[in-house]
């Protein structure tokens, strides 16, 4: 449809259509970005460093997950004061 | 259109480079499902299986953290509540033959406390998990966050719970994982005490 066509990619739409990295030695990483340590061919063994450089960057929630089955605090506390300000 | 399209002498465009128009990804070594439950009130084996949600399967890490970003934090859920990630194929119970002859290794975390700290202990867990940081990733199943009123506690599931080089080094390197003190001492609890309890004769193996 028109609507759709004007508006932008879906959120995660990348994500999607991205390929899966086969050798991670190939990838060539902005110089603030640490590479993978002791990564072994084929294994997709990443630290706990690495894997945090992707914690902001990576904000788009999936199209596919649920939220709404996720019951939380915060909403028996909005409940007791009535209305969110 | 083309601007999607790969093409052999094309460059690798990671999330890094463009967040939006990346075009590779980061493949994780397993499948890894997150699942959620509330058991509520209620707190019978029926209900409770009933109450298991599973929210979403995921193998990048750029997944991982989309789910991440956009879930609420284990800080936040209601009491009672526990949200369990598993290799893609096995449940969060002990009856999947994956965890029938495993066990668990577990830490409590006293709430007044640990306040938001546990979301960084949930995450830590969940990173050493699909990273495949464990000396022993095969034997990982899963791992699950447990929101109670008075602590939180955090395991770790193995697939035995008789190999005690394995079990062992498993329980030293959560609580590395975790930055726990090395006299905390954690106790590793086979699924068959869960399940029938009794008198055991069998080794405990302790960290």
């Amino acid at each position: 449809s028109l609507s759709r066509t004007a508006s932008a990619p879906a959120l995660g739409s990348a994500l999607l259509s991205a390929r899966r990295i086969e050798d991670l030695t190939a990838v060539t990483y902005p110089a603030n970005i640490q590479s993978p340590k002791n990564s072994e061919p084929g294994k997709y063994k990443y630290d706990r460093g690495f894997l945090m450089q992707f914690m902001t960057v990576c904000k788009d929630k999936p199209e596919n997950l649920p939220t709404d089955v996720i019951a939380m605090e915060e909403a028996k506390d909005d409940k007791k004061r009535g209305t969110r300000a | 259109s083309s601007v999607f399209t790969f093409n052999a002498e094309g460059e690798m465009r990671t999330v890094f480079s463009d967040p939006v128009n990346f075009n590779v990804k980061h493949p994780l070594f397993n499948s890894w499902t997150l699942w959620f439950d509330n058991p509520g009130k209620k707190a019978s084996t029926a209900s409770w299986s009933q109450n298991l949600k599973e929210l979403i399967t995921f193998d990048s890490v750029e997944e991982f953290w989309g789910v991440y970003n956009n879930i609420v934090k284990a800080s936040d859920l209601f009491s009672g509540s526990n949200y369990h990630l598993f290799k893609h194929g096995i449940k969060p119970m002990w009856e999947d033959t994956a965890n029938e002859q495993g066990g668990k290794w577990v830490i409590q975390f006293p709430r007044n406390k640990t306040g938001e700290e546990i979301n960084n202990y949930w995450l830590y867990t969940m990173l050493a998990c699909i990273g495949e940081s464990f000396d022993y990733p095969d034997e990982i199943c899963g791992t699950v966050v447990s929101v109670r009123k008075i602590f939180y506690r955090i395991s770790l599931w193995t697939r035995t719970s008789t190999n005690k080089e394995i079990c062992e080094t498993l329980g030293r390197q959560l609580k590395q994982t975790l930055g726990v003190s090395p006299n905390q001492q954690l106790e590793f609890q086979p699924h068959s005490d869960s399940i029938k309890t009794g008198t055991h004769t069998k080794e405990r193996f302790v960290v």
